[in-house]
């Protein structure tokens, strides 16, 4: 535990504060104003991040108690939403692993484990050394969680301050963020099938079920793509 | 809406939120880096965050279904293909991307 927070560490520290940073800051910023409105006081709002820290699955919660969902309604309906982060955390942990390292370290550094983390890291891992991963990465993630947390109580004390197309704006810089850092990461043919495959069918899939075709799309293309490509390889 | 009653539905979403991170974590302790399940995990992993992006860009939520579902895709059209411009600057590309998107929707 003592040489988690080494220069490894710090060195994941600075990279979370780069761009990840910003176009994560963007979104939760955005996020603190949605919680305004649905209700919450600032508080709640920081608690939220502080301990729910996924996004999609905090604005599926805020848009649940807009229509005063039930709760099993909300545990439901973010389990749903946050079903993606079982799949990327079984495919990081692997990467950070070390050996020695208590397993209990892994789970707490899985708190940190969201979209934006997962594939900006996931984009640079062989350039650090294995040893290096883990604290590496805590830093990282760590960083941007930190940064989600100030950035969703800033959002929802300047909310309505701002004009709102820059709100959008920065609404956006999000899923452009994504969308460059899955693109630049296509090197192997079955991570381009899939990415190609999901892009196209989730828009269909949502006209028949909304609710269940992120998953559906994911897990169909995924399918297809290992089979074609390395199963049967 | 209570008080009591948002933060219930912050602890149940913190757990429904902790529970796939923590069960992946423990379902990671069978899987090697450089097998063929790292590589399913893998085309699984991708495939998600790819539908999450496709969802985003043609059906979204919130304040971005206030704009056009066009200026969305031409503004996602063009940043790619500043991406391969630029040999993959996520940075610039990413700045150029909201910038094209505010003039176009603008």
């Amino acid at each position: 535990m003592k040489n988690t927070f080494n220069k490894s560490f710090r060195q994941g520290c600075f990279e979370g504060a780069g761009i990840p940073g910003i176009s994560l800051c963007a979104s939760f910023f955005a996020l603190g104003a949605v919680f305004k409105n649905t209700g919450l006081d600032a508080y709640q709002s920081f608690l939220s991040t502080l301990i729910a820290f996924a996004l999609p699955g905090q604005v599926v919660m805020a848009e649940t108690l807009i229509v005063q969902g039930a709760l099993l309604n909300v545990f439901l309906a973010v389990l749903l939403t946050n079903a993606r982060l079982y799949p990327m955390t079984v495919n990081l942990i692997p990467v950070v692993r070390q050996e020695g390292r208590p397993k209990w370290h892994y789970y707490v550094l899985s708190h940190f484990i969201a979209v934006t983390s997962w594939v900006h890291f996931l984009a640079n891992y062989e350039k650090i050394k294995k040893e290096d991963r883990f604290n590496f990465f805590l830093g990282f993630s760590s960083t941007l969680w930190f940064l989600s947390v100030i950035a969703t109580v800033i959002g929802f004390y300047i909310a309505g301050v701002i004009s709102k197309k820059i709100f959008i704006a920065l609404i956006f810089l999000n899923p452009i963020y994504f969308l460059c850092m899955v693109v630049s990461n296509l090197r192997t043919k079955h991570i381009i099938f899939t990415v190609i495959f999901s892009f196209i069918l989730s828009p269909i899939l949502f006209l028949l079920s909304p609710q269940w075709s992120v998953v559906i799309a994911g897990l169909v293309a995924g399918i297809v793509s290992y089979l074609i490509f390395i199963h049967f390889k | 809406m209570s008080s009591s009653y948002i933060y219930f539905a912050i602890i149940l979403s913190a757990i429904a939120t902790y529970l796939p991170r923590i069960l992946g974590a423990m379902s990671s302790a069978y899987v090697d880096e450089n097998g063929k399940i790292f590589k399913f995990v893998s085309c699984i992993s991708y495939g998600i965050l790819a539908a999450l992006i496709s969802r985003i860009f043609i059906y979204p939520v919130g304040a971005l279904e206030e704009t056009a579902t066009l200026s969305r895709l031409i503004a996602a059209a063009l940043t790619i293909a500043c991406l391969f411009m630029t040999r993959k600057n996520v940075l610039f590309s990413s700045l150029f991307g909201i910038i094209l998107f505010g003039i176009i929707e603008y």
